[in-house]
């Protein structure tokens, strides 16, 4: 296993360095700079250009931005002046983590929850309740929800706060909408999943020992149905974390999901460049921990990859 | 300058598309923010409340994104000069009347030369900065000198250059200090000299002496303008490079002084009690959120938790139908352009660029798919900049009404796109 | 392969009450192509102590009514439309779920045919057994286990405390029908239903799993009910045999009965398409031709007619009640019926049927 994880790592860190490549020929392939679109006096754009290294040779750009990003330096940030991109992804990132984390927490728990009710009460009232919810949650873009539930529960119940990052309260509808369709998505696959594995021959044995519903529920059905539904947790938490810059930017969470995109927008380099690799480092590391935790959750795989090295 | 225009028109470097209608809401209770459509939209040193829900004299705004630079003099984006104009103060400031008068900002009085080309300024009594340090005119001569600076490359250098010897100062190329040492060290002492030599000068602490090139009878106007904001040299080097990233990173002169700063999310700004003419600001607090997303502020203004929003195109007539009392619209002074990529050789040839701009349907771009009362610009400058006289609209005197065609003319663009393509050598099929 | 026909000792019946019987059991699926009959009136006891094997073809209702006696069939599709089920006294179709609950497992262990997937594959094979027992038996967890380890000793699993430590898919096929069988004894059940426990399984492994079977039996003094296509396996272990063809019991008596007297045509031709060694001229293995009846729309008159060789206009028309020609031997067959005249005769043929 622990040669396993060295590979694994090692795939991880030459992923970044493609991740980072291509990052920097496509942020220099695309017409225009930082400064194109603004009126200025070409002097003030060379001068632009020199204070934040533009100027120079686009691989001594290169070679400079590999250097720093060893040193963990992602440079000051063009839009925002004389704000560094690490300051800025460490005072705004933890706000996305908590936001996605708090969706995710419901999401994967709800879903869960849901996908095995559903399937324990299979062509039942709340069967059907569970697969509109996972339809809605599916075909339903998370805005369009959001902006209902702040219209509904905000502007006309006034149950919620509508945005602002403030009290618990707060977090609700941003961590419901950012949610639903990983909820969806966990209910239907758990649904299906529950349903495959409530006739397998095991579940079978089970009762036959004379364990009560409950306890064949979660120790032999849950167990085995969540498997599959795990490998797909890497995905979803791509999704949740890309999903957070609408998110953020409706109910005017201070996340770093909105700079993904505004950055881009400003032609903010370093900032493209920061929150990418960000990013990337995030995924290839949830990608890596969801393989492993699968690895221990289902000891056939754990064995094999053991056995493999 | 309407011959400028119309050189500028002919040859369509830019084409002009329309001038932008600022649509917004305001409930009731707020009264006396002055909108401007240059410079600072939104100035709310003027404004009060009757009877708001949540206390009076507090206003709660959406300022839709985080202030991207504070740093008055390079600042160069709508929503950090309504913050700029609100903390800091220039000479004058724009009153509710529409005009600068004499007093109106930290200038208690100026005079102009006979001539036009020398201003002097005399400050107020007893300015002083938020942290108590006394405001005097060489804030305003380093803050000046600062933007034209080539080290600070400022965007909008380029509003100073009336003054005398301040185009010289940013013309000045400082080479790299470690490949080039003496060359640097030459550029220093040179910029130095030409900083001294620039028409920008205080005599004592509370007399600032402006020469301009030329006579300019906006010029008051400009001193408005956020790059014309004093800047304090103390501060402003201690901070360096992160001056105004922060709330506690800068001084404030302005009615207000930001309290809190949680960036990306709020700002929260309270009255500034070191402001000279404190006794008549009546607003203690605004709490700016900063939504991107259009619909959100909507939300919450029903909700009556935003006290005045911009209104978007598809909630208009929602608005002027429910809401007709707190719907208001006033033109802005801004023309949005299509900028012709230059490097192109085609988008280099006059005649193609100006027949896109002739086939542009302009009124069809407005109604059907802004949608918000926009207009056609049928030149660059909008109507709502005058001429001579504040009753002569500029551009219908001295381009032309209707110098582009509203509504496109395809017929030209036809014959000018034929003209192009011979002149670019793309043979016309017969 | 075990290939001598043998009845075992006959049974010594005693006046006792059965420990199980079934009565009238009617189980029905239903499907959406329409309702299967699937067991249309299966009746048949089983004494304390015995074993009865059950055999049939595929699809004749043997592994519904084994479940029925367990509640395990699933609903919906499927339905006991009627019948009792009496195990040691109560009627098991009356219990509620949680009285169910501890009569399996506890009082009724059953081991399934496909010991591939009969097991849990992301628990370790200790716990699976580890759980059956904290679940009938007022022990902690560490004797639990210690007796889970005892268990997989006892069906001869080699070196059983790491054994109980590994997950199912690191045991062979026999080990984990071994496992199963442990985790079926390990509450000591008064019975054991053992549904076709061989039939996936190699030949080798087949019998070392019936020699077990047969030494727990004597050895714990345990009642069993066994599903089995392996007639080999029948005559090794069992001492009742219970006939069904689609869904109903055509013929039951002791083993020898069965071997040495069967009654039933269709008995007669499943004992023919056994291989025999002890025959000096080989002859040919007959398969029995035609296939079993539709279940979704069963004959009214007996469901084998269209097969059977000696198949009279009766046979078509109703259906045979059973009948007890002689003691503890009842066929369900117009042949034997009084109003054919030949009945006698044909009784006194059916013994040596098996000879021709
Ligand atoms: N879940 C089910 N749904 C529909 N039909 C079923 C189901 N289970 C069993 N049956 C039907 O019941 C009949 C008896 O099956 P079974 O008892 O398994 O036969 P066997 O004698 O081979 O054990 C078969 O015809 C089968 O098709
Ligand atoms: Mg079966």
């Amino acid at each position: 296993m622990g040669r396993y994880i060295l590979k694994r790592f090692v795939f991880m860190l030459v992923s970044m360095w493609v991740i980072v490549t291509a990052c920097f020929i496509l942020m220099n392939a695309v017409p225009g700079s930082p400064f194109t679109t603004a009126k200025m006096t070409p002097l003030v754009r060379k001068q632009l250009e020199q204070k934040y290294g533009l100027d120079k040779p686009l691989w001594q750009q290169y070679v400079t931005l590999l250097k720093n990003l060893l040193r963990g330096d992602l440079g000051i940030s063009i839009r925002e002046r004389g704000r560094s991109v690490n300051g800025i992804i460490a005072s705004r990132f933890p706000v996305s983590l908590v936001l996605g984390t708090e969706a995710l927490a419901f999401a994967v728990t709800t879903g869960l929850a849901l996908g095995v009710i559903a399937s324990l009460y299979r062509g039942k009232t709340l069967d059907y309740i569970a697969i509109i919810i996972a339809i809605l949650g599916v075909s339903v873009p998370n805005f369009v929800v959001a902006s209902v539930l702040q219209y509904v529960l905000g502007a006309k119940l006034k149950l919620l706060p509508i945005a602002r990052w403030e009290s618990p309260a707060h977090h609700i509808l941003p961590a419901f909408a950012l949610g639903l369709t990983t909820l969806a998505t966990m209910a239907r696959m758990m649904r299906s999943s529950m349903l495959e594995v409530i006739n397998q021959d095991y579940v079978r044995t089970a009762k036959a020992k004379g364990l009560t519903p409950t306890q064949i529920t979660w120790r032999h059905c849950i167990r085995n149905a969540i498997l599959p539904v795990v490998t797909i947790l890497g995905p979803l938490i791509a999704g949740i974390t890309t999903g957070t810059l609408v998110v953020e930017r409706m109910f005017g969470i201070p996340g770093l999901g909105r700079y993904f995109v505004d950055s881009i927008y400003n032609r903010d380099y370093p900032l493209i460049m920061g929150t990418t690799v960000f990013y990337s480092a995030i995924l290839l590391l949830m990608t890596f921990l969801v393989d492993v935790a699968y690895g221990f959750i289902d000891p056939r795989i754990r064995l094999a990859k053991g056995r493999a090295d | 300058m309407g011959q400028a225009e119309k050189i500028l028109l002919d040859e369509s470097p830019i084409i002009p598309v329309y001038w932008p209608q600022r649509n917004y809401a305001e409930h009731t209770w707020v009264k006396g923010i002055v909108r401007s459509a240059i410079g600072a939209q939104n100035d709310w040193k003027y404004a009060w409340t009757e009877g708001r829900p949540g206390g009076d004299n507090k206003l709660s705004l959406n300022l839709g994104e985080e202030p991207p630079d504070l740093q008055s003099i390079t600042s160069t984006d709508q929503v950090s000069f309504d913050i700029l104009n609100a903390v800091l103060e220039g000479m004058a400031r724009l009153g509710p009347d529409g005009d600068f008068k004499m007093g109106s900002g930290l200038a208690e009085s100026w005079t102009i030369s006979e001539d036009g080309k020398t201003y002097t300024f005399k400050l107020k009594d007893g300015l002083k900065w938020s942290d108590g340090t006394p405001l005097t005119a060489h804030d305003f001569e380093y803050a000046w000198k600062k933007a034209v600076d080539p080290r600070t490359a400022s965007q909008y250098n380029y509003m100073l250059f009336g003054i005398v010897g301040a185009e010289d100062v940013a013309n000045i190329v400082i080479p790299d200090k470690d490949s080039d040492p003496a060359g640097y060290d030459k550029a220093i002492s040179d910029l130095n000299a030409a900083m001294d030599a620039m028409g920008v000068k205080a005599l004592d602490d509370k007399t600032l002496e402006v020469n301009l090139i030329a006579p300019n009878n906006v010029f008051i106007n400009l001193t408005s303008f956020a790059t014309f904001m004093p800047l304090n040299k103390a501060a402003h080097e201690k901070w360096g490079e992160e001056y105004a990233t922060e709330a506690n990173k800068m001084l404030y002169c302005g009615p207000f002084i930001i309290k809190e700063w949680q960036h990306d999310s709020k700002m929260v700004l309270v009255k500034n009690p070191n402001y000279w003419d404190a006794d008549n600001v009546k607003i203690t607090e605004i709490k700016f959120d900063m939504i991107k997303d259009i619909n959100t502020p909507i939300s919450m203004y029903e909700a009556n938790e935003l006290d005045a929003i911009g209104v978007p195109g598809d909630f208009i007539p929602k608005f002027q139908a429910e809401r007709p009392d707190e719907f208001h619209q006033m033109a802005d002074a801004v023309a949005w352009y299509l900028e012709c990529n230059l490097e192109d050789p085609v988008m280099q040839n006059a005649k193609f660029r100006l027949a896109l701009s002739e086939a542009l349907d302009r009124k069809a771009y407005c109604d059907n798919v802004l949608r918000n009362f926009s207009a056609p610009a049928t030149s660059l400058t909008p109507p709502s900049i005058h001429g001579a006289t504040p009753d002569e609209v500029f551009a219908e005197k001295y381009v032309g009404k209707d110098y582009l065609p509203p509504t496109g003319n395809p017929e030209k663009a036809k014959q000018l796109l034929k003209e192009a393509l011979e002149e670019l050598g793309y043979a016309t099929p017969q | 392969m075990e290939t001598a026909i043998e009845g075992k000792a006959f049974a010594p019946s005693s006046g006792e009450a059965p420990l199980l019987s079934i009565e009238d059991l009617q189980v029905s699926f239903y499907t959406y192509a329409g309702e299967v009959h699937a067991v249309r009136g299966v009746s048949y006891s089983v004494k304390k102590g015995s074993s009865l094997a059950v055999v049939g073809e595929s699809g004749c209702g043997k592994t519904v009514t084994v479940q029925s006696v367990m509640r395990l069939i699933p609903t919906p599709p499927g339905r006991i439309k009627g019948g009792r089920i009496i195990f040691k006294g109560k009627d098991i179709l009356a219990l509620s779920e949680k009285e169910m609950q501890s009569v399996r497992g506890k009082e009724i262990g059953m081991i399934f045919q496909d010991p591939m997937t009969g097991l849990n594959p992301t628990m370790n094979v200790g716990s699976q057994i580890v759980e059956a027992i904290v679940k009938h038996q007022r022990v902690d967890k560490a004797t639990a286990w210690e007796k889970a380890v005892k268990m997989l000793e006892m069906v001869e699993i080699p070196n059983p405390k790491v054994r109980a430590l590994q997950y199912p898919h690191q045991y062979s096929g026999g080990m984990r029908q071994r496992a199963m069988i442990a985790m079926a004894l390990a509450c000591e059940p008064d019975l054991l239903i053992a549904d076709e426990p061989t039939t996936s399984l190699d030949v080798t492994i087949q019998s070392q799993i019936l020699d077990l079977l047969l030494e727990l039996q004597e050895r714990l003094g345990m009642t069993i009910i066994i599903i089995t296509h392996n007639l080999g396996v029948v005559a090794r272990l069992a001492n009742e045999i219970v006939v069904m063809y689609a869904g109903k019991v055509v013929e039951q008596g002791t083993s020898s009965q069965i071997f040495y007297r069967p009654l039933h045509p269709y008995t007669h031709a499943l004992l023919r398409s056994v291989p025999r060694l002890d025959r000096k001229t080989r002859t040919a293995l007959a398969s029995i031709p035609g296939t079993p009846p539709d279940l979704f729309v069963p004959p009214k008159g007996c469901a084998f007619a269209p097969r059977c060789p000696r198949a009279m206009k009766v046979c078509l028309e109703a259906d045979a009640f059973p009948m007890e020609l002689e003691k503890e031997h009842q066929v369900s067959c117009w042949l034997y019926h009084e109003s054919n005249p030949r009945a006698a005769m044909e009784l006194e043929k059916g013994g040596v049927a098996i000879e021709r």
